[in-house]
């Protein structure tokens, strides 16, 4: 609790700090929640993204580093060069707690450099140091490049690759060998203020209010984890465990919209385990260790090693793109990696881009002279990815983003351009499963499932079960429409504030309904920082959090209701594969508004999806911008 | 009955939950630095080694001290460390084999795993079970039941190419 | 059995311990010149510069040893041994033995320069030199010799408040130990705090009526008050040479491997015993805490009956220069071939860092700043590892090789990897 803010301006070659008041912790907490905060008062309305007034956030969530089941995350945020409304990327790995250790919870960058620097932490100081060495480099080749120049091997190292550097719209900003914040082009906006890097390292402590209790009930939340079937298959499988479930059933996006199943089964996680896997590896502080080690041991690209992939690469890389090698696959994953391109959104975009090629929308000449036929999408992921990451022909249509490469395309190509608010659609199919709809149209953020994804919705928990659970009854069955806004809701509060603790979600009620949640986490927060926040004061935080976002949104981009609809295709087109519940489905247009309407009169919004002021008040943000930080 | 702590980097994930529960334990606070179990990663090979004194038979730690600081304890089945009599010379931790020893250099003296009195810390949070807490004569024997399968196997398949 | 032990420092107790340890029954003495019990020569420095109090040197008081049943007789000379009668004569009595354990460590060399016999000149090796030079009053210091001892002493008068001026003979300080470059900034440490180094200076003359006033050299003279001579210290073995013990060719007592002398039934071990190196397997006086105690324990065992072979010493030393720690595990440039030396140095934060690798085996390490690493380089050493090229993999065990891609995982998979 005692750890600092630091205030960079590239400008000028600044460096401030300051401490985090505990007023502030309560009703930010920190991570997601404080960074939108921050953000929403270092930011001058209507600033440029690609700007140097666009203010980077780092932070470190309150918990990170702690004796918490997790707590490994940090959240990046700024205004996102891809859409224009709040830019939110959140990653893994072991960056946040090195932070701690090393005295800081928050960074604030703002200006921009002349020439490529990094920026160094190392217990309580921060430097900005000269990094014409690394620019042009790769990811991996940074990280290294970097611990060798300060001579420690411990440093943790947050960077961006090419694709950052050539202000790619969906640049993700990465660590370790895998781990990502992607989605709103993070990246991009380190790469206009020539940030390479920010490497950390820390030999401080993370103080503990409680520790005898902290110790004890945190071995009881890993029992409470860890006991659980889910937790058993997460840690042997990783997260492709939810592959072939969801594949079977019929919710997953194939050839980028239109299929919603994949019959080919080569890229199935049995064969990646067999052929591929070297082991499990793991975040900080994490007992699931989901996260694959691999090695390809022979063709092509013999030799290769990587770490991954999830769930969401055999969406975006494979299903979404029609890829069926896993070869090709992992070689896609660790090109991704070293360019630091986020694979959600390329995956997507080339998706569309072959949906276009394969319907004569566009051709050969517009592809430099690449082949998108949907048989070939091994030959051209790779080539393809490249080519984005370095802005080259064809590539550079693509690297700002769909929404501009529809404008640029033209030709009808926005029929098949699947994205809410300017982000690339989720790689699963919701067209059946209207509570994952609604969170996937709504979320703040654009087209994305991580703000309130309930996944065990499709579980079909009987109403007596979700009653406990949620403190409502939420219907078993997944086509229904009634009772989701309020799931919805209540996820979207749920995962802000997990968000802000700094807590991974898998370790969460995401996957499965024995996982921690409120009471578990104003348990942690209590022994861990002394702050006494009941369940009532954690819902209340994550609600405004999550108006805040939505403010902000409405106020850069005058984000409403008309911007809270999926791809009009999902209205009208039926399902034409899957089970008998997700076959010859496509969401009610009428059922949807409903949902709608119920979904903003929870969170105090107008029909229009506006924060009503009456709701500012009572969350206190009716003094936004109140500058305290 | 003397136990030891048995370790198996293959079953390593890296998640440096010992560490975490370990100094939490020691210094009242998260504190890497001072845990007395390190997990050290060589990302090129994919390797993760969790490093915490062996409590060696024949110490070299022991055989350093100017002073006596450290000694073999038979019955706690460890090499002891007395803070009190530790001058901080640290010729303990350029001797180590494992570089287990660390030093703090708030206090101005080494640290070393003393197996938290018989009830190690690390050992029980570890998922899975990198680090163990065994018996020291049933540890050999369970080495051995781990290798003949394998060897089992190897006969097997000779077996019936010589019967071929 | 009577197992008699001369000398009462690391080696003579820890065999005593031994003996006792492995034969319950067996009557143990040690006989020691010192009245003292067991106190700790290394840490003597740490309580002349006021680190820490007198009696922390001691390491046993008197009560420990009648605990362990282990009787002493201390404050008397050993004269003479005869070796058929087995007997020790001391200044009043003798002593019988059945089995008998050499210990009787080291003395400091002292130089033939006109005018050591002036007061306030000393040596620096037991307590009683220490109490000595405690009680002496004086401003300028001169300490000749820039070995372990003469480093640890000059820091030790400069934390007194002396002006303190170090004189050595050869071209760098600690010139056994370090090579010329690390040892730079090691004098480097020196300096920022205040001691004056002189290299490549001799020693000639000291002047005084009675209690020393200068130091001449063969460039200059030196005010001086106090005088501390560390140019270097011998086996002490007049014993054991009147007895007609067999002594080696480098001045210490000749032993096996099971620390037997040339006389049946003697063992010797510790500082006066001539071993082998563990890791190069030459002839070796290795005056440090650590092998005496081992030898110690191996001589207790083979005297009570236990066979152990003893597998020679290990060079290993470790300063703290005003809180800079430094490492020096086996040789250094002096004593190795030059042909076959590749020598491989980094800086690194908060350290330096030197490999002598030698016929493609590491030989030596020198080690400023970083020390947490060095057992592990030198397990690789003791199991003489090949290092294979300057490409491979890197090792956080051994931070600085990280960019030169040097392949010294070989410790890792050693008590780990089957």
């Amino acid at each position: 609790m005692n750890k600092k803010i630091g205030y960079v301006n590239l400008s000028v070659g600044e460096v401030e700090e300051a401490s985090i008041p505990e007023s502030l912790r309560r009703l930010y907490l920190g991570g997601r929640g404080l960074n939108t905060y921050l953000l929403f008062n270092h930011l001058e309305p209507g600033t440029d993204p690609l700007s140097p007034e666009n203010v980077l956030l780092i932070g470190a969530g309150l918990l990170s580093g702690g004796p918490v089941p997790a707590g490994s995350r940090t959240d990046i945020a700024a205004k996102s060069p891809l859409t224009g409304i709040i830019g939110d990327s959140n990653m893994g790995g072991f960056f946040s707690a090195e932070l701690r250790f090393a005295g800081f919870d928050h960074l604030v960058i703002k200006g921009k450099s002349e020439k490529p620097v990094y920026i160094w932490i190392n217990d309580g100081q921060i430097e900005i140091r000269d990094a014409s060495r690394l620019w042009g480099r790769d990811t991996l080749e940074t990280m290294d490049l970097v611990r060798q120049e300060l001579g420690d091997e411990e440093i943790k190292v947050l960077c961006i690759g090419p694709a950052g550097e050539n202000l790619v719209k969906f640049a993700n900003v990465r660590t370790g060998l895998k781990n990502a914040g992607g989605r709103t082009g993070m990246g991009c906006v380190m790469g206009t203020k020539k940030l390479k890097a920010v490497a950390v390292r820390g030999t401080g402590e993370l103080e503990v209010k409680y520790p005898r209790e902290a110790l004890q009930y945190y071995k009881q939340l890993q029992n409470q984890i860890m006991g659980s079937k889910t937790a058993r298959l997460f840690s042997i499988e990783g997260s492709l465990m939810q592959y072939n479930p969801t594949n079977t059933t019929g919710i997953l996006r194939v050839k980028n919209f239109g299929l919603n199943r994949m019959d080919d089964l080569s890229l199935t996680p049995d064969t990646f385990l067999k052929k591929y896997s070297l082991g499990s590896t793991a975040c900080f502080g994490c007992g699931m260790h989901c996260r694959h080690k691999w090695e390809i041991k022979g063709g092509r690209y013999k030799g290769l090693r990587g770490e991954g992939p999830e769930y969401y690469t055999l969406m975006a890389l494979g299903n979404v793109v029609y890829n069926r090698s896993w070869d090709t696959l992992l070689a896609a994953q660790s090109t991704v990696d070293k360019y630091g391109l986020d694979l959600a959104e390329a995956g997507n975009i080339i998706g569309w881009a072959m949906d276009l090629y394969n319907r004569g929308i566009i051709s050969k000449s517009d592809t430099d002279g690449l082949d998108l036929d949907w048989e070939n999408s091994s030959g051209v992921l790779i080539p393809l990815l490249e080519k984005i990451a370095k802005r080259e022909g064809f590539g550079d249509v693509l690297a700002d983003g769909i929404r501009s490469a529809v404008e640029r395309i033209g030709r009808g190509s926005d029929q098949y351009a699947m994205e809410v608010k300017g982000l690339g659609m989720v790689g699963t199919d919701d067209r059946a499963v209207p509570s994952l709809a609604l969170g996937v149209a709504t979320s703040t953020r654009g087209a994305d499932h991580l703000r309130s994804r309930p996944a065990t919705d499709l579980f079909g928990l009987p109403e007596k079960f979700t009653e406990k659970l949620y403190g409502f009854p939420v219907s078993s069955d997944y086509n229904a429409y009634q009772t989701k806004a309020q799931l919805i809701h209540y996820m979207e509060l749920l995962y802000e504030v997990v968000d802000s603790l700094g807590i991974c979600k898998y370790q969460t009620i995401f996957i499965s309904p024995t996982f921690p949640q409120y009471e578990e986490y104003s348990k942690l927060i209590h022994y861990l920082t002394g702050l006494e926040l009941s369940v009532v004061d954690l819902r209340n935080i994550g609600e405004r959090c999550y108006t805040l976002e939505r403010l902000f949104d409405h106020r850069e981009k005058g984000i409403a209701r008309k911007d809270d609809y999926l791809p009009n295709r999902y209205y009208s087109e039926p399902t034409p594969s899957g089970v008998s519940k997700t076959r010859g489905k496509f969401l009610d247009r009428a059922e949807f508004d409903k949902m709608l309407d119920e979904y903003y009169c929870l969170h105090g919004w107008d029909f229009d999806g506006i924060p009503k002021t009456e709701t500012l008040a009572e969350l206190g943000l009716d003094r936004e911008p109140s500058h305290m930080l | 009955m003397e136990k030891v702590i048995f370790i198996e980097p293959e079953k390593c994930t890296g998640c440096r939950i010992c560490e975490i529960v370990c100094s939490l334990n020691k210094e009242g606070a998260v504190d890497p630095q001072r845990s007395r179990i390190q997990v050290v990663k060589i990302d090129s090979i994919s390797l993760s080694v969790p490093v915490v004194c062996q409590q060696c038979y024949d110490a070299p730690c022991v055989a350093v001290c100017p002073v006596g600081a450290l000694s073999r304890d038979e019955a706690a089945g460890i090499v002891s460390h007395d803070q009190d009599l530790c001058i901080g010379c640290k010729s303990c931790v350029a001797v180590c084999p494992f570089g287990a020893i660390g030093i703090d250099t708030k206090a101005n003296k080494v640290f070393k795993c003393d197996l938290c009195g018989d009830d190690p810390v690390c050992v029980k949070f570890c998922e899975t079970r990198a680090i163990q807490y065994v018996d020291a004569n049933t540890l050999s024997l369970r080495r051995k039941r781990e290798v003949v399968p394998n060897l089992a196997d190897l006969l097997q398949k000779h077996t019936t190419q010589s019967a071929v | 059995m009577r197992i008699v032990i001369i000398g009462n420092g690391i080696a003579g107790n820890t065999a005593a311990l031994r003996v006792r340890e492995l034969n319950p029954r067996a009557e143990v003495i040690i006989l020691s010149e010192e009245p003292f019990p067991l106190y700790s020569a290394c840490v003597l420095t740490d309580y002349l510069g006021h680190e820490i109090d007198r009696e922390r040197v001691f390491v046993k008081r008197l009560a420990d040893y009648s605990k362990r049943g282990i009787k002493v007789l201390f404050g008397q000379k050993a004269t003479a041994l005869d070796i058929w009668e087995r007997e020790v004569l001391l200044e009043t009595e003798n002593v019988a033995y059945d089995r008998l354990i050499i210990a009787t460590g080291s003395e400091p060399i002292l130089p033939p320069i006109g005018g050591v016999d002036n007061r306030g000149i000393f040596i620096f090796k037991s307590i009683t030199d220490a109490d000595e030079v405690s009680q002496h009053d004086g401003k300028r210091a001169v300490v000749v010799g820039s070995g372990p001892i003469g480093i640890q002493v000059a820091i030790a008068l400069k934390r007194r408040g002396y002006r303190v001026t170090l004189i050595e003979l050869l071209d760098h300080i600690l010139p056994h130990t370090f090579d010329q470059y690390p040892a730079s900034l090691l004098q480097n440490v020196l300096e920022e705090q205040g001691i004056k180094v002189l290299t490549d200076e001799r020693v000639v003359r000291f002047l005084g009526s009675g209690s020393v006033e200068a130091v001449v050299t063969n460039k200059r003279r030196i005010k001086s008050d106090l005088v501390v001579l560390a140019v270097g210290a011998r086996p002490r073995v007049s014993l054991a040479q009147q007895a007609g013990i067999e002594i080696g060719r480098l001045g210490g007592i000749k032993i096996d491997d099971h620390m037997l002398t040339s006389a049946a039934n003697i063992y010797a071990c510790g500082d006066c015993a001539q071993v082998k190196d563990r890791i190069t397997g030459e002839d070796s006086l290795s005056l440090l805490w650590h092998n005496a105690w081992q030898q110690g324990e191996r001589a207790g065992s083979n005297a009570a009956g236990i066979p152990r072979v003893y597998p020679g010493s290990l060079d290993i030393r470790v300063f703290n220069i005003f809180n800079t720690p430094a490492v020096s595990i086996g040789k250094n440039l002096v004593g190795l071939e030059q042909d076959s030396v590749e020598v491989i140095e980094r800086h690194l934060k908060g350290g330096y860092y030197r490999l002598l690798v030698s016929w493609g085996r590491l030989a030596g390490v020198q080690s400023i700043g970083w020390i947490r690493d060095m057992g592990i380089l030198l397990n690789t050493m003791q199991r003489k590892d090949e290092l294979k090229g300057l490409e491979g993999m890197q090792s956080r065990l051994v931070p600085a090789t990280v960019g030169w891609r040097c392949k010294l995982i070989g410790p890792l998979r050693g008590p780990f990897f089957p």
